[in-house]
């Protein structure tokens, strides 16, 4: 299955047809992801994965700002 | 004989031959070795400029010298503050960590004004956007193995969450959950707390301890309440008020007055009276130190000036 962009997650997202989790998942930061979810003792959830993305994605900045 | 002379006349003849072949052969030598030596000079020229574009290349690919490195071995770049594209009265501060572009801040006015003037240090600007990547990081062992509060009790359960409930007056704001025996509690993380567990520089105890520790009626809540100043401990009346059946808290300063009851919340009734785990002085200080204060500072007098 070729991997989908960073613009095709976020309009998944944005159609809720996917949850924090899969978006980071799918996504370049994954390995990061779960990393941080190892080091925390955690299991990868929609809730923390929501915290992950908005700790380290520059780009929700950039949608925030545009907003 | 004849033959002989012959080889020598051929000896002869090849004798300016050969000079010629030798001539030539040199003029050739030369002319190759000119043309190496152009070839040479243009290969060193498209040396030169390769290593000039390798080093280019590699000055782009060398990561630049950090301006800062913190006590995790991490290396700050790119720190800078820059205004927002919305509003030129906003300005963010960011920087790349190892590299990754970290999330812009806001940044207060006095900061930018400081930045503006080339007064402010990226050491300042890290510790007031980015606290707790300066902060040395729990080890990931230590980190997993630190779930036990200062009484022995164990959590349970920990997370840390953003609320969705938009009836709820905190919706939207990352919350603690925590379950500890029977107990299940959540409350509003600081960004502080929230950046300490994010980074893991933070342990479940100690933020479950910091941000329930009331709730769960543990002594080290209340050491940081300390009795107000000029007041004794046998000034602190700790009592049930008879009209709405609650516990109160008062303190009659003689001469100077008393202070109001103001009542005990659950948590804080349980501590004194069942856990034991705070004190009359802590609760005074808790919930009557400006009122104590006020009541010690000294009377202003009123003066009653007259015009003659």
């Amino acid at each position: 299955m070729a991997k989908k962009t960073y613009e095709e997650l976020a309009q998944l997202k944005q159609d809720g047809k996917i949850g924090w989790k899969q978006f980071v998942l799918e996504g370049d930061d994954a390995d990061g992801y779960k990393q941080w979810c190892e080091d925390h003792g955690m299991e990868p959830t929609d809730d923390n994965a929501e915290l992950y993305v908005e700790m380290t994605d520059e780009r929700m900045f950039e949608n925030q700002e545009e907003q | 004989m004849a033959s002989k002379k012959k080889q020598e006349e051929v000896k002869q003849e090849s004798a300016p031959q050969k000079q010629q072949e030798a001539a030539t052969d040199k003029k050739t030598a030369t002319k190759k070795k000119s043309e190496e030596s152009v070839k040479d000079e243009k290969t060193e020229t498209k040396k030169v400029e390769k290593a000039a574009d390798k080093k280019e290349q590699q000055a782009e690919k060398t990561p630049r010298e950090p301006q800062l490195v913190t006590v995790n071995g991490e290396k700050v770049t790119h720190a800078h503050a820059f205004q927002s594209n919305k509003s030129e009265d906003t300005w963010y501060f960011t920087a790349k960590l190892d590299g990754k572009q970290l999330r812009p801040m806001k940044m207060h006015a006095d900061d930018v004004a400081a930045y503006q003037k080339k007064e402010s240090s990226i050491e300042h600007l890290m510790k007031t956007y980015y606290p707790s990547k300066m902060e040395p990081k729990v080890g990931k062992e230590q980190y997993l193995a630190d779930n036990k509060l200062s009484d022995g009790r164990v959590i349970d359960k920990m997370n840390v969450y953003k609320e969705k409930d938009e009836t709820k007056q905190d919706a939207g704001k990352y919350k603690l959950y925590a379950v500890v025996g029977d107990q299940k509690m959540s409350t509003v993380l600081s960004f502080k707390d929230l950046n300490s567990f994010f980074d893991r520089v933070t342990t479940p105890a100690q933020l479950v301890e910091k941000n329930f520790g009331e709730k769960l009626h543990l002594a080290s809540a209340y050491a940081k309440y300390q009795l107000p100043e000029g007041a004794k401990p046998e000034n602190i009346r700790i009592a049930k008020d008879k009209q709405t059946d609650k516990w109160t808290i008062s303190a009659d300063l003689g001469p100077k007055g008393k202070t109001e009851k103001k009542p005990l919340s659950f948590d804080d009734g349980y501590s004194f009276f069942t856990a034991k785990t705070a004190t009359r002085e802590q609760l005074a200080g808790k919930y009557l130190a400006s009122d104590i204060k006020s009541l010690m500072a000294p009377k202003q007098e009123k003066s009653v000036s007259m015009k003659v």
